[in-house]
């Protein structure tokens, strides 16, 4: 095995972690911020059409 | 091929879900930063999920997986200097934290601030002419994934394509970028799952080590090292470095995520978070390529080869599902693509060159007939044209037209006081010279039917042209802005 099989198994296993560890952090948070920009959108909508 | 009912319902449910999406975002459009930049109100998972969805193309998986394909693991090398690029900007805030306090919409409309409305209109227009002609390729490369991982019978390449730009162009005109960026999440959720999935069943049908004694076998021993390989080497391996931060900074659809941050702190967390996204990005398609070489052998075919192994080793659901992710793959950068493009033409091109000013409602109705008129012409280019090299390649040189001007004019004018307008004109002329000569005598050629390599093909090797074309435009900006220095009007701009 030579040092570039080693160096590239190394880095796909820290890849696949960091994706995997990032991947998951963003679904689970990101459903909350997807709503809330709906939400601020809409809240601009009707402050717009509130006004005078 | 095994592509059933149950897989089908899979890609059906996303595509509805897409759609449901445009419409719902419609509702909450009402102006040009809504369109183009969601009212600047994405925040930090949200704007991970929207950059990482939309520089994840099916087109990227199809590229990347024919390098893995053709040079085994010394493409890696191309995810590691991406990722490296992407948290440098992130560790350092390069770039990219000057550029959204400016509070613009575009790169392109900090040229006129920094240079002139001559420079954003001549930087509009090359990056117009990068973005359409890579747009062409995306499309067929995702026609070509389409038809060979699924029951398509490969006769109706052209009929696929037709359908795949008829529903991102509707959906990207109902909902701009809020339903871009709202589509990229779900997106993403498809497409991170997808992807984890997919390598997980390549790794388990060639074995964890043995893929790697495998590829030895068969790229022989010295393939691994990059700095050697005949395909990348060290002006590759310099090429790709200074062509990644140029994607970061530059190429209009990240930046317009750049631009739509709350705040530019939030811009440096999001490159810091993607830069790790972009490994996996880069190698899970590569080994997912390496794997169809491995099953196909070296003589198959490297683009479709890929699609064809996976719809091979996966099993009936999974296929469904990174169908559908795939799918989403393709959606979310083409709709993103022709929203980026359509805004540079309306913001930096129309708006610019018109004495009257246009009003909102009419800025949002012509980004929508762009998109409608890009839709279409991505078609007519991605159905005519051939690829006479990977299409990694090609799109190395079609961007390389705009990045390799781009880059010296923004960093200079952002970090350098004597950067002046006549540097700004010559770094662009100097940076698109080599690589347009190039892509324009290709298509020439092509259009003549002839098959011979043209004169500029054979000027430099490809990575030889695409670093000397960067070299060529930061000499543009040093000559022009060291002989002619900085003109009063121009400093008070700056300052």
């Amino acid at each position: 095995m030579d040092l570039w099989e080693i160096v590239w198994m190394v880095a796909f296993g820290f890849g696949t972690l960091g994706f995997a560890f990032i991947a998951t952090n963003v679904i689970v948070k990101g459903f909350a911020e997807a709503r809330s920009l709906l939400h601020e959108l809409g809240g601009e909508e009707e402050k717009q059409e509130g006004q005078p | 091929m095994r592509f059933s009912t149950f897989d089908w319902t899979l890609v059906a449910v996303y595509v509805l879900l897409a759609f449901a999406i445009g419409m719902l975002a419609r509702k909450r459009i009402t102006n040009i930063a809504d369109y183009l930049v969601a009212g600047r109100h994405i925040r930090y998972n949200l704007g991970v999920a929207s950059l990482v969805a939309t520089e994840l193309g099916l087109v990227t998986m199809m590229y990347f997986a024919e390098q893995g394909y053709r040079f085994g693991f010394a493409a890696f090398i191309i995810g590691v200097i991406w990722a490296a690029a992407y948290f440098m900007i992130g560790q350092t805030g390069f770039v990219v934290e000057r550029i959204r306090q400016l509070e613009i919409i575009t790169i392109t409309e900090y040229f006129q601030v920094r240079y002139s409305r001559g420079v954003r209109v001549l930087a509009a227009s090359l990056l117009t002419i990068a973005g359409v002609l890579s747009l062409g390729v995306f499309l067929k490369l995702g026609a070509v994934f389409i038809v060979n991982f699924t029951d398509i019978p490969e006769t109706s390449l052209h009929l696929t394509m037709t359908i795949l730009v008829v529903i991102v162009v509707i959906y990207t005109i109902l909902g701009g970028m809020v339903s871009v960026v709202l589509t990229d999440y779900v997106q993403f959720v498809f497409l991170a799952i997808g992807m984890l999935m997919a390598s997980v069943f390549v790794l388990h049908y060639h074995g964890i080590i043995s893929i790697f004694e495998k590829a030895r076998e068969l790229y022989g021993a010295g393939a691994m090292n990059p700095f050697t390989h005949p395909e990348y080497g060290w002006t590759f391996i310099a090429y790709w470095a200074v062509f990644a931060v140029s994607g970061c900074v530059l190429w209009q659809p990240v930046a317009q995520r750049i631009l739509a941050s709350e705040n530019p702190e939030l811009n440096r967390r999001i490159f810091k978070s993607t830069s790790v996204m972009f490994l996996g990005r880069a190698f899970f398609p590569i080994l997912w390529g390496i794997g169809a070489a491995l099953y196909f052998g070296a003589a198959g075919d490297p683009t479709a080869g890929m699609p064809k192994f996976l719809a091979e080793i996966l099993p009936i659901g999974i296929l469904g599902f990174l169908a559908a992710g795939m799918f989403a793959a393709l959606m979310s950068t083409d709709d993103s693509y022709l929203i980026a493009w359509s805004g540079i033409i309306v913001q930096d091109l129309i708006a610019p060159l018109r004495t009257k000013e246009i009003s909102g409602t009419g800025r949002v109705m012509l980004t929508r007939i762009c998109v409608f008129v890009i839709g279409f012409l991505m078609l007519i280019f991605g159905i005519w044209y051939e690829l006479k090299d990977s299409a990694f390649r090609y799109l190395l040189d079609v961007t390389t037209i705009y990045y390799a001007g781009g880059l010296p004019v923004l960093v200079a004018g952002l970090y350098w006081k004597r950067a002046s307008l006549p540097g700004a004109y010559l770094a662009f002329a100097f940076g698109a010279f080599l690589p347009l000569a190039f892509v324009a005598e290709d298509i020439i050629l092509q259009a003549r039917g002839i098959s011979e390599p043209g004169f500029f093909n054979e000027l430099f090797s490809a990575n030889m042209r695409g670093l000397m074309s960067f070299v060529l435009g930061f000499i543009g900006m040093g000559i022009g802005s060291i002989i002619t220095g900085n003109s009063p009007a121009l400093a008070g701009k700056q300052s």
